[in-house]
């Protein structure tokens, strides 16, 4: 590069600089720069914060400068980089890391209770179980079955965590009314959403893109009003207390003489309980993806995701599209409802206060941020933005930098919109956004994230 | 006449247009009939009918599979109000009754289209199986729990897709991995009709299949599809390379404004006076009579 274009490169990046630090300032000036504020007078007066405005405007304008002169170069090399590796038929590095990485995840999930006693203890374990353990896998699942209707089938759901609900108040009513237990309930849970899944794909399955999204939307906060307003049966905002909880095989986690810890012999801890439920909840996560993986490498999974990118050429192929979209969608709620179930049984309350539309929008942001259709993407995904949420809590080193009444975790939604925009950005399609071809001939070779990005369409 | 498709008073109005007006045709087993027009003659409009896209104003589409002796049942089946009729011998659909993915999964019809309408985050592999979708058996279950009946038909459906894709020479075999996207536009046209042809239509409708391709490529995809009509497949074609109809039709049906104009050897159609003016315009006609 000869001297007086990358002069000219710089000029470019300030002038671009200075222009952005002026929609900032419009932006916020009435945002930040006014504040009315009520007087000694109860009158209202205005106060102008011209040093904070002035803060913003400035951190605008140097984001900008920083991207200009160093983010978007990098991209550009990396954009070439990529283009000749992907000529030359090299896998980029997500393809080749969600290869290795996913026998490594699930042998480390299945000894992590062990290494968190030993770490921790049984008393400092509880937290590393329930907190992070238990937590986090309850999104992966809820990912995974999410994964299924907005990655495969590719239709937006935004009212997911309905499937949820009913799957949580399935459990907690039966339970509690017929007394029947936990794994008796699961699968009926199950069922039952998928059949709330088929009632409401029914009609609706019609539309597609936006309008299914803003319906779904609207079946998510119906089965939240009638939660809240059908008292009689879910005693509505005081929601289900006491739900029973699950047992080994019969014997109660508690301390009494018929419990685990005495029937066995051991110290009684809740410990015990907390792994007995984590690794239910690790096995329906296996089993979500175990049926996953299976379904979209044979016929029904392929039909998934054709009808994803061409409804009419599906139609023209004789497959039934109606019936294909009902398939995903009572199979991804049906995974929803076990999600449910599970959680009815870990809290033992619930109310409509767990379903509200903030959770639908947190696992599809999982789906969204691990890379649609990509298995071990969500599950990071899910430990990101779950785990990242209950380690926010633990920072008490951010107490002593901005004072005792700062509370991390109210910083939880920038932090997410940060990571969301930050991974649209850099990589659009996902973390994880290789596709595995469901077909493999005599020859592997893996196909570059780079083909399969959007943009042709 | 060995019909395998009649067309009887085919009108299709949108509001106030009408694209086609009192059309019909026969399309006999095992030929290739050509339909050309001038564009927007209404010649998509007809093919969007047959295939259940549009349902017609008025008209009748039957549809035979079988012995010709069941086109006897075609009044008695219009009657019924019925969709079809099957009998030992054979079994006939009448098409304007029927929603779209069934007129490709029971009457067996399978179309291209003119702009490509491809899986095309997907490889050219997975486009042909998709194809063979509605001719696979394995249900949910089957495919959860992988069992025997379903490893071998997905064995079996592949091995099909890899001859199908094989009738193209080498054109897409080395190319079955590959995302669709990323093929040229001629080859995305052959994955497309080996998509169609992975249904195992009865009838093989083409939608401008050469539309892009250069005069070697045209050449040979001709050939491809007159190979096919050796397969026993019946086609259907819109085409707008003269050359190519000639080549290629039995028959050529010529549509102007939603109308037919005349019908017949693609050497009687091109010197129909008519067709020419419609294609040429009254000068050239005039011009071409004057040399």
């Amino acid at each position: 590069m000869s001297n007086p274009s990358a002069e000219n490169h710089i000029a470019r990046a300030f002038k671009d600089a200075g222009f952005w630090a002026l929609v900032a300032f419009g932006l916020f000036l009435p945002l930040i720069g006014f504040r009315a504020v009520q007087d000694i007078h109860n009158e209202l007066a205005l106060e102008t914060r011209w040093p904070l405005l002035a803060g913003f405007v400035a951190i605008v304008a140097a984001g900008r400068l920083f991207h200009n002169l160093v983010i978007a170069p990098w991209q550009a090399r990396r954009a070439r980089r990529l283009a000749a590796r992907s000529a030359a038929g090299v896998a980029h590095w997500s393809a080749r890391l969600a290869g290795a990485l996913a026998p490594c995840a699930i042998g480390f999930v299945l000894v992590y209770p062990a290494i968190a006693v030993w770490l921790a203890g049984t008393g400092g374990a509880v937290k590393w179980l329930d907190n992070f353990g238990i937590q986090i896998l309850i999104y992966v699942m809820l990912g995974f079955g999410l994964n299924i209707v907005v990655g495969l089938a590719g239709l937006l759901d935004l009212g997911y965590v309905a499937f949820y609900a009913v799957g949580a108040y399935a459990y907690a009513l039966l339970a509690q009314n017929f007394g029947l237990s936990f794994f008796m309930l699961l699968p009926l849970a199950g069922i039952l959403a998928a059949f709330w899944g088929i009632m409401l794909g029914f009609p609706v399955l019609r539309l597609r893109g936006d309008y299914l999204a803003i319906v779904t939307l609207a079946f998510g906060e119906i089965i939240r009003l009638v939660l809240i307003n059908w008292v009689p049966v879910t005693n509505g905002y005081a929601g289900i207390p006491s739900i029973p909880r699950p047992t080994f095989f019969g014997i109660p986690f508690n301390a009494s003489d018929e419990g685990f810890a005495a029937v066995f012999d051991l110290p009684f801890s809740p410990i015990y309980r907390l792994i007995f439920l984590y690794y239910i909840i690790l096995g329906l996560a296996l089993l979500t993806s175990f049926v996953t993986v299976r379904l979209r490498r044979l016929p029904v999974g392929r039909a998934w995701e054709a009808l994803r990118e061409d409804e009419i050429a599906c139609r023209s192929l004789g497959i039934n599209t109606t019936n294909t979209k009902l398939t995903a969608f009572a199979i991804g709620a049906g995974f929803g409802g076990f999600g449910g179930a599970f959680f009815a049984a870990r809290q033992g309350f619930i109310s409509p206060e767990s379903f509200t539309f903030m959770e639908s929008a947190t696992i599809l942001s999982i789906v969204v941020l691990g890379g649609m259709g990509s298995q071990i993407g969500v599950a990071i995904a899910a430990v990101a933005m779950i785990g990242g949420t209950e380690a926010l809590r633990e920072l008490d080193v951010l107490k002593r930098v901005f004072g005792s009444d700062f509370d991390p975790t109210q910083y939880r939604m920038l932090l997410f919109g940060f990571a969301m925009v930050l991974i649209m950005v850099v990589r659009p399609r996902g973390l994880i956004s290789t596709r595995h071809a469901s077909v493999h001939l005599a020859e592997r070779k893996a196909i570059s994230g780079a083909l399969v990005r959007e943009g042709h369409g | 006449m060995n019909a395998l498709l009649r067309v009887e008073h085919l009108t299709m109005r949108f509001g106030g247009l009408t694209a086609v007006n009192d059309f019909g045709f026969t399309a006999n087993r095992g030929d290739i009939t050509a339909l050309i027009g001038p564009n927007g003659a209404g010649k998509t409009t007809v093919f969007n009918c047959i295939t259940g896209f549009y349902k017609p104003s008025e008209g009748r589409i039957a549809l035979l599979h079988g012995a010709p002796q069941a086109w006897d049942d075609l009044e008695a089946l219009t009657r019924r109000d019925a969709r079809s009729v099957r009998r030992p011998d054979g079994a006939l659909f009448l098409l304007e009754r029927m929603p779209d993915y069934l007129v490709a999964q029971r009457a067996r019809v399978a179309r291209t289209f003119q702009n490509i309408r491809l899986f095309s985050n997907l490889p050219v592999l997975d486009n042909i199986l998709i194809g063979e979708h509605s001719r696979l058996r394995t249900g949910l279950f089957g495919t959860i729990l992988r069992l025997p009946s379903a490893r071998i038909e997905e064995i079996e459906a592949r091995q099909r897709a890899i001859d199908i894709a094989a009738l193209f020479g080498n054109r897409l075999i080395p190319r079955l991995r590959q995302i669709v996207s990323g093929l040229s536009y001629a080859n995305r046209r052959r994955v497309e009709i080996a998509r169609a042809l992975a249904t195992r239509p009865k009838l093989l409708l083409l939608d401008e299949p050469t539309a892009g391709m250069n005069p070697a490529e045209t050449l040979e995809l001709a050939e491809q599809i007159k190979s096919l009509h050796g397969l026993g497949l019946t086609v259907l074609i819109i085409e707008h390379k003269l050359d190519v109809v000639t080549q290629l039709a039995d028959t050529v049906v010529v549509l102007d404004h939603g109308e037919k104009l005349t019908e017949g050897k693609p050497a009687e159609v091109r010197r129909n006076e008519d067709v020419l003016r419609a294609y040429l315009g009254r000068a050239a006609t005039e011009a071409a009579h004057a040399a």
